[in-house]
């Protein structure tokens, strides 16, 4: 395959970035994403030229740093997958592909397509864990959880904190994320002692990170690689008020 | 956490967004419903007119109701939007959207366009202010007179005429026609309601949702719902100036 890429550079975080186009002559159907731009990053180095820097690390679709918008869709255009595992053959031979980094204030860029985000680990840190005394494990099944419960929180707890959400949302807003990481603990028992603390302290960190506002359009579950479902944002919005007049 | 005020946060706005909005959609819908009496002709929806604004202290409470939730839905709006804008400062410059709509993405716009239109609205139908002489159109009910004369009416000599009603209230109705038959009046009735289907059709499944209501069942059905109510309001609304301007309704008032 033949590729035109247009790809956002930026020196680093104070600098202003502007888009760059390579081309491509021999791409194979069967890479995947990272692979294309490893090739492209071979020649880069071959004449001399500062590789684009993007992030990644599991390369199998679960750790979630492979954070880059690919023709308007962040992770791309194939639902529920990461750049990681997204293949060349989706994408046609002699197409423009136009990569950005992920946008949000709150998730700054510190070089080509490589976005801080550890404004989502101060969410995390706010809250987003069950405080229990360490020891030894408890035995399994000594807490009964319905069925229902524990697929939906697992459902939550599919959240790999990759950020397509706000990537994606048109308001940059977080609250995929942070109602994911609220609501795998709000469905199980063990998180029922820190419920209404966790969901006030994890949102006032969303908020003073400076993340939009959902106004639901839901284009944070369409580019979910993990198909996470909006019901999480009516949860823990549920949540929330609640905990706010009962506190 | 003690410095925190929830009340602050961005989902306190949004539950106050939904709030008002619950009943804003409300009083549109018991407001088409109540307009669509204009087909019944002049007698009955001049009497839910009168009725209406006859209810005294109540109308005076609702109104105070409604003025505080659009004061409140529109400040949030917009200090949400001002938000949502500081927190993507730099845009892409390829966009491909997958679940929202062109009316999910401009809400703001159709609201500030239904904004602008009340406050016309008001000025129009409500208090005269583009057409004063709304106001001396008056009609005549209730029981008939048998013959002329002149009466002491509260130390007032008024002249009565045979084979009128003994009392009157506001000709609503002549009001209605007489507004709808100037066609740029009609056609700026007819798009303001369109971009209140725009924004419903998006908002009445938003606010279920932020309001916590929410399914992978429930969701695509509230989708289905708020299009349904957004464009029966549109239809609704939109009949009365179409018919006036185009089928000739209550022609017979006007002259
Ligand atoms: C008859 C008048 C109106 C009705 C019935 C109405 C109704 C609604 C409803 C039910 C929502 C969804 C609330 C939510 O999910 O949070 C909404 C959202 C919204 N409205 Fe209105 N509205 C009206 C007028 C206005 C006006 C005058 C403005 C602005 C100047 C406005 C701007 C917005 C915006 C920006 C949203 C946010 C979009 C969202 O979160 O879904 N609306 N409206
Ligand atoms: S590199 Fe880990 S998810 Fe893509």
């Amino acid at each position: 395959m033949k590729l035109t890429l247009n790809i956002w550079r930026q020196k680093d975080k104070n600098s202003k970035g502007q888009f760059e186009n390579y081309n491509l002559n021999e791409v194979s159907p069967d890479m995947s994403f990272l692979e294309m731009l490893d090739v492209l990053n071979e020649d880069l180095l071959h004449k001399g030229d500062e590789p684009v820097a993007f992030d990644h690390d599991c390369r199998e679709g679960i750790c979630g740093a492979c954070s880059m918008t690919i023709n308007g869709r962040p992770h791309g255009p194939e639902k529920q997958t990461t750049t990681c595992q997204l293949h060349m053959r989706k994408f046609n031979d002699g197409e423009t592909i136009t990569i950005e980094p992920f946008r949000a204030k709150p998730f700054p860029v510190i070089r080509d397509l490589i976005v801080d985000r550890t404004s989502f680990d101060r969410i995390q840190q706010a809250g987003g864990f069950v405080s229990v005394n360490t020891g030894s494990s408890p035995d399994s099944n000594a807490v009964p959880i319905a069925k229902v419960a524990a697929d939906k929180a697992f459902d939550a707890a599919a959240c790999i904190g990759c950020g397509a959400c706000v990537a994606a949302c048109p308001n940059g807003a977080a609250m995929l994320f942070t109602s994911a990481k609220i609501g795998q603990f709000a469905l199980l028992p063990q998180g029922q002692p820190e419920r209404k603390e966790r969901v006030i302290a994890m949102v006032k960190q969303m908020d003073s990170e400076g993340f939009g506002a959902c106004t639901n359009h839901y284009e944070c579950e369409a580019a979910c690689p993990k198909g996470i479902s909006v019901e999480f944002i009516a949860m823990m919005n549920r949540d929330f008020m609640k905990a706010s007049f009962s506190r | 956490m003690s410095s925190y005020n929830p009340f602050n946060s961005t989902i306190f706005n949004k539950v106050i967004m939904a709030g008002t909005g619950v009943i804003l959609v409300l009083f549109v819908i018991g407001h088409m419903v109540g307009n669509l009496q204009v087909f019944l002709g002049a007698d009955v929806f001049n009497t839910y007119a009168h009725f209406l604004k006859s209810t005294g202290e109540l109308l005076w409470i609702m109104r105070l109701v409604l003025l505080l939730c659009v004061v409140l839905h529109v400040y949030t709006s917009l200090k949400l939007k001002f938000l949502n804008m500081k927190a993507r400062p730099e845009g892409y410059s390829v966009t491909s959207y997958v679940k929202s709509t062109l009316y999910s993405r401009t809400m703001i716009y159709s609201g500030i366009v239904i904004f602008l239109f009340v406050v016309y609205h008001l000025l129009h139908f409500t208090a005269f202010v583009t057409n004063p002489e709304y106001a001396d159109y008056s009609e005549n009910y209730g029981p008939v007179l048998q013959s002329s004369g002149m009466i002491d009416h509260s130390g007032n000599i008024i002249q009565v005429t045979e084979g009128e009603g003994i009392f009157d209230r506001h000709d609503a109705y002549k009001m209605v026609i007489t507004g709808f038959n100037k066609p740029i009046v009609a056609i700026v009735y007819i798009l303001a309601v369109l971009f209140l289907a725009l924004h419903l059709s998006h908002a009445i499944q938003s606010m279920f949702q932020t309001l916590g209501w929410s399914g992978p069942k429930t969701t695509p059905r509230l989708m289905l719902v708020s299009k349904l109510i957004g464009w029966g309001l549109f239809v609704g609304f939109a009949s009365i100036p179409v018919s006036v301007l185009i089928f000739g309704l209550g022609k017979g008032v006007i002259g």
